[in-house]
């Protein structure tokens, strides 16, 4: 059975159609590259599954329920964990905080214990006291991770999780997503802009362009499709860049 | 030399009151970012409260501090979820009307059963004093000093210590962020309106018992709220201290220099100025997770 299964979503803010009938499903455990131009939909497709943004028509069904009439809060207790492009932590809050209060509300036991492990395991366990506002862009990265493990995840939603990152953090939060998904088996969406890094963790991507999948596949078959060709490059690249 | 002590302890006791006062205003303001226009109503409610009970039961004003708080909780929870929750994702001019409205409907009931005259919850112990050194401490000011700073202690620790305060910090710093860790905001909403109500009517037993009242009274304690708010920074405890102490300096000192009839004026004026000059507060966060 399908982890998740979305079925015909479409979106639309006024007269601008972002997401058209989009239709894919995901395998418990398995890592689903989204990935498309500026402007393709690709962020509010993860805002529609994690129920922050309501779709228009189209149904999400999560472990086998359907989910749309879910508020993010009650998707989050379902095990729907959630990070950003911009990080939203709660700044002001201590590192240590920012996974005590999902652990609480979204997966139910509060156990510092626990809040440690997964510190530990995102490597901010030294800074669990800490205003998580004044930890670098790379740290909190790793926070939001660790506060998107704590709500027990059977799916994980990331936003362009190496954006802004230098090459060497790149390369740590590549590390530590595999280490996640080996220890957790955990289902990840990664929405990406740094293909290099994506490809490394995915076997299968969906490219979005103009709110439609163009492409569903190897990520070895992206560069042999005429329509990302055509989505990324344009037109008169797309046949053999006459 | 001594007359400036005094003024500053007077300042002191004021101050920390205003910080109980305006703890609700701000909390609301900085979680729910909504401004409650009927907030003074609620204090000279929680006055009228206090005074009946006195007046016909004979109850003391700090007795009844906590059927206030609590008729006050249960009065915020269901404002909020009967108006506020209403009209608080509209624009925000239709959360500032409904509290002048509310503000009205308070201030006139009020009215009716009290009439406009002035109301004073006269304790046995409102007019004793004794000398300390070179000052002149009422017992009064100093009772209402010592409740205020253990209260605003309580609100503090409810914030900082448990899981009710975290989630409700949590939603002021991020609404969106907290609902995707399984917070439920409206849930958060609801607390944090019951208990700045709650703190509003309570601090009206306070205010009962250090001067007179009349239903009318709520928009100079609004303002004050307001001033309070804009000065510390919004919905932290640490903040309500600030903008209360600095509403009690002004307050003792513009009355004794300038007479009593300046107080309420230098309030508006200070305000104001803050909102031209500086509106990011003394501590310098606008919002409560700026920082």
């Amino acid at each position: 059975m399908s982890l998740l299964v979305v079925e015909g979503v479409s979106k639309s803010f006024g007269g601008n159609r972002v997401l058209k009938e989009v239709s894919f499903s995901l395998k418990e455990g398995e890592i689903l590259g989204i990935v498309g131009p500026n402007g393709s939909g690709k962020t509010t497709l993860l805002n529609i599954l994690s129920g922050i943004v309501k779709q228009d028509k189209g149904s999400v069904i999560f472990m086998g329920k359907p989910v749309d009439r879910l508020r993010p809060y009650a998707r989050a207790r379902m095990g729907i964990g959630r990070t950003f492009q911009i990080t939203r932590l709660f700044t002001n809050l201590s590192v240590l905080e920012n996974v005590l209060i999902p652990l609480h509300y979204g997966g139910g036991d509060a156990d510092p214990g626990r809040a440690e492990e997964l510190l530990s395991m995102v490597g901010l366990l030294e800074m669990k006291d800490r205003k998580a506002g004044s930890l670098s862009l790379a740290q909190r990265k790793r926070l939001e991770l660790a506060r998107a493990l704590s709500v027990n995840p059977r799916l994980l939603l990331l936003d362009e999780v190496f954006a802004g990152l230098n090459p060497v953090s790149i390369r740590e939060i590549l590390d530590l997503l595999k280490e996640i998904h080996s220890l957790t088996g955990v289902a990840m969406i990664l929405v990406e802009h740094v293909l290099k890094a994506l490809f490394q963790i995915t076997r299968r991507v969906i490219v979005l362009s103009e709110g439609r999948i163009i492409y569903e596949g190897e990520p070895e078959g992206m560069a042999r499709s005429e329509e990302v060709i055509k989505a990324y490059l344009g037109e008169r690249y797309a046949s053999g860049g006459k | 030399m001594d007359i400036l002590l005094q003024l500053a302890v007077e300042s002191l006791l004021l101050g920390t009151f205003y910080a109980f006062m305006s703890l609700g205003f701000s909390l609301t303001w900085g979680v729910l970012n909504i401004i409650n226009l009927a907030y003074g109503s609620y204090i000279i409610l929680g006055a009228y409260i206090s005074y009946t009970l006195y007046t016909y039961a004979g109850i003391d004003p700090i007795l009844s501090l906590p059927l206030s708080f609590l008729i006050g909780f249960f009065k915020g929870i269901l404002v909020q979820r009967l108006l506020i929750d209403r009209v608080m994702t509209l624009e925000p001019f239709m959360v500032l009307i409904l509290t002048f409205g509310l503000d009205i409907v308070i201030a006139n009931a009020l009215n009716l059963i009290f009439r406009a005259d002035i109301r004073s919850i006269d304790v046995p112990y409102a007019e004793r004093s004794f000398l300390l050194g070179p000052l002149i401490i009422t017992e009064v000011k100093l009772l209402v000093f010592a409740l205020s700073l253990v209260l605003t202690a309580l609100v503090y620790i409810l914030l900082q210590k448990t899981w009710t305060g975290r989630s409700i910090r949590a939603v002021a710093l991020d609404r969106e962020g907290a609902r995707l860790v399984g917070i439920d905001p409206s849930r958060v909403f609801l607390i944090t309106s019951g208990l700045g109500t709650g703190i509003a009517l309570a601090s009206g037993n306070l205010y009962g018992v250090l001067q007179g009242f009349t239903p009318f009274d709520g928009g100079m304690l609004t303002v004050k709220a307001f001033l309070v708010s804009i000065v510390g920074g919004l919905g932290r405890v640490e903040s309500a201290l600030a903008g209360g102490l600095f509403l009690g300096v002004l307050e003792v000192f513009t009355g004794f220099y300038l007479g009593e009839g300046w107080k309420f004026f230098a309030s508006l004026i200070a305000m104001f100025l803050f909102l031209l000059l500086r509106p990011r507060g003394l501590m310098g966060g606008k919002y409560y997770g700026e920082t």
